[in-house]
């Protein structure tokens, strides 16, 4: 299992899923919350609408038969698909986006199998994100006014000029923690 | 020319010819996508279907064990007064653990055994019970259902045979009288138990060996004593056997009489799995996990004692004293306390029993001094294994019990299965799945100034109003509070989330326990 937490602009994650799907021959699933209708996204390069039309997007490897996209999506882990989790934006608070995979199971025996393809594809991934983003970041809860400096929670320079813009940075659903940049 | 040339059809994905109708008789989902081509080349648009075959098991059990009384008081609500508590506040932990206590639910949870196995997915079994009335006699009448109580926890340790040497060290070590061991015994005992006795008749003629019974004596009072204390565990153990089997007697007759009269009297009867029963398949299945790992590591045990007994002057010491002798060498100690181990137990229990009772009784039976860490260490049985934690595979002594978590950083089969069929429910109640369960991620929330930087909740799901709900799910009391571990993770989570995550027990989610005792 792994999951990559960062902040990153709306505009550089299109750029960047653009630009991985060229360079490591990916294709990309659709998806949006309550709708059972995730599709493989096939007009290349990315338009800005893909992004307002969704809220994840799946990755995969072109070279695996696909079946329908419902079903990548119900078990993303049989067909090794990692999941992006595009940025938000709303009332002036960039949510933060992920890139995230579970790549290992417990058989029956309870033995750990790993589908190393996918792990390696994740990794490869990842890496070319790792290139885009800043750490460390500070994490200020607003209940207790306590800090925590966070390493593994990256940023971009986008990121950087909106929070210098007075934007705010938040992970959706965690109301009391709020992410500060170093000055 | 036209007319149908090939049909090709795929079954979850795997393509293949279509040439004749296709059985399909496993549980799941399926998709079967198909097209054809005509002899002119032109090719069909594909099409999709998708179905699914539902799980029919049909479960054989044996009836549980359980006591049925009367109710001390008659029930007078049930769970959720009215169909518009449906859907429940899951933020409310009222809804999951305060239903009324005292009085049980004026209907059974599954009024024909025909419901059981309770369809975990259907709502109704947990939210629904249904509402009929009832006059307060016939409300008596309804037996209550006491469960057995839970079991305790085992420690699984490899198996011992009745005279091994373990045992046998064991019962001296308890007579608190290590150092005045006659060396006869223990030499009488490995040349009429092991099958390399002829080592040692060798080691004996050469004088190496001599017995030590003259030197060393052991008190006459002390054994006579000790034997009258065995006399009486003895004894208590064995009324409390025959009252035990008396009472297991006693359920099941009473069981089996109430089964009757509510056959006899057209009422259904209640089938579950226990609590008690869901306890005993988990550690069950631990207990056959740590029988493997003990079988794997006793290899390397044989080697790593070797080599401390070879290293270690400490050690060699104390066995020259245990032996009686002060000239063999270590060579020969190593090779005797081998012979010890084909009796059936791991040389390093014999090694940690030895060795603890060596060192001073202060450092031993304190073990949270913490001024000696290595001597605490070897207290607890010698260096704790190595390896980050957590990671799903332990290995090192299998004598520590610390063990943080033998299955990995997603919890034991038990923990995972309530987790899937949580999602699966919430699913069922629209909503959507963001991160936990099988072949998802998990969300790493960091949570500032708790008992730990990070948490990751079990089960992240979008609500259909589009807010984002958490549940964890973990060890619960009887009671289905969650227990300290698990309410520390609970503290962390609102402290950053601004509300509190709904918990989920697993050891009472198969059973229902706390549901069917109105608790």
């Amino acid at each position: 299992m792994a999951n990559k937490e960062f902040f990153m602009m709306p505009d550089e994650a299109k750029d960047f899923i653009q630009i991985t799907l060229e360079r490591r021959l990916l294709i990309a699933i659709g998806r949006k919350y309550f709708d059972d209708k995730p599709a493989q996204i096939m007009n290349m390069p990315l338009t800005q609408s893909d992004f307002q039309r969704y809220d994840e997007i799946w990755i995969g490897d072109k070279k695996i038969e696909l079946p329908h996209p419902q079903m990548i999506i119900r078990q993303p882990l049989i067909y090794g698909f990692m999941v992006f989790v595009l940025p938000k934006i709303y009332n002036q608070i960039l949510y933060s986006s992920a890139l995230g995979i579970k790549y290992s199971w417990v058989d029956e025996n309870n033995q750990t199998i790993v589908n190393q393809h996918a792990k390696n594809l994740f990794l490869r991934v990842q890496s070319d994100l790792a290139k885009l983003l800043f750490s460390p970041i500070a994490v200020k809860n607003v209940y207790s006014d306590n800090i925590l400096i966070v390493k593994n929670i990256g940023y971009t320079i986008g990121v950087k000029e909106w929070v210098t813009n007075g934007g705010e940075l938040m992970q959706e659903g965690v109301k009391n923690n709020r992410f500060l940049l170093p000055t | 020319m036209s007319g149908v040339n090939t049909i090709r059809m795929a079954i979850n994905g795997v393509w293949g010819e279509y040439h004749h109708p296709v059985t399909i008789t496993g549980v799941g989902e399926y998709w079967i996508q198909y097209f054809t081509t005509d002899f002119a080349g032109n090719i069909e648009a594909e099409k999709i279907t998708q179905f699914t075959i539902a799980d029919t098991i049909q479960i054989v059990q044996a009836p549980p064990v359980v006591n049925i009384v009367p109710p001390a008081n008659p029930p007078n609500t049930p769970p959720f007064e009215a169909r518009d508590d449906f859907p429940p506040d899951l933020h409310d932990e009222r809804v999951y653990f305060h239903s009324p206590l005292v009085s049980p639910p004026n209907t059974l949870p599954f009024e024909t055994a025909d419901d059981f196995p309770p369809d975990l997915h259907d709502e109704n079994v947990y939210f629904h019970s249904p509402q009929i009335d009832r006059t307060d006699e016939d409300i008596k009448r309804i037996p209550r259902i006491i469960l057995d109580e839970e079991l305790p926890f085992v420690q699984a340790v490899p198996p011992l045979n009745e005279n091994s040497t373990l045992n046998i060290i064991e019962t001296l070590r308890e007579l608190d009288a290590p150092q005045i061991i006659p060396s006869a015994t223990i030499i009488s005992l490995v040349t009429t138990t092991t099958p390399l006795n002829g080592v040692l008749v060798t080691l004996a003629t050469l004088g190496v060996i001599t017995a030590g019974a003259g030197a060393l004596t052991m008190s006459a009072n002390a054994i006579a004593k000790k034997k009258e204390q065995e006399a009486e565990k003895a004894q208590a153990l064995a009324d409390l056997q025959a009252q035990q089997a008396l009472q297991a007697q006693t359920s099941i007759a009473n069981w089996a009489e109430n089964q009757a009269m509510q056959a006899q009297a057209g009422q259904a009867v209640v089938i579950g799995v226990t609590q008690s029963q869901a306890n005993k398949n988990h550690w069950a299945a631990y207990a056959d996990w740590q029988q493997k790992v003990a079988e794997v590591e006793f290899v390397k045990d044989v080697k790593n004692f070797v080599s401390d007994v070879l290293s270690d002057v400490q050690a060699t010491s104390f066995y020259q004293n245990l032996l009686g002798i002060a000239s063999i060498s270590r060579l020969a100690i190593a090779l005797i306390m081998l012979i010890f181990t084909l009796n059936g137990s791991t040389i390093t229990e014999l090694y940690t029993k030895v060795i603890s009772n060596s060192l001073p009784n202060t450092l031993c039976d304190n073990l949270f001094d913490m001024t000696d860490v290595g001597s605490q260490s070897e207290c607890m049985g010698g260096p704790q294994p190595a390896g980050g934690r957590n990671t799903g595979s332990p290995s090192g002594n299998p004598s520590v019990t610390r063990v943080p978590n033998p299955w990995g950083t997603r919890g034991g089969p038990l923990h995972r299965n309530v987790i899937d069929a949580r999602i699966q429910t919430l699913e069922n109640m629209g909503y959507e799945r963001v991160g936990g369960g099988t072949g998802w991620r998990e969300i790493k929330i960091p949570t500032v100034g708790g008992f730990l930087s990070f948490r990751r909740p079990d089960i992240v799901m979008r609500a259909p109003d589009g807010s984002l709900y958490y549940e964890n799910v973990g060890r619960g009391n009887l009671n289905g509070t969650p227990i300290a571990r698990e309410v520390r993770a609970l503290d962390d989570l609102e402290r950053a989330l601004g509300i509190r995550p709904v918990f989920t027990p697993y050891n009472f989610f198969f059973s229902g326990v706390g549901l069917q005792n109105g608790e």
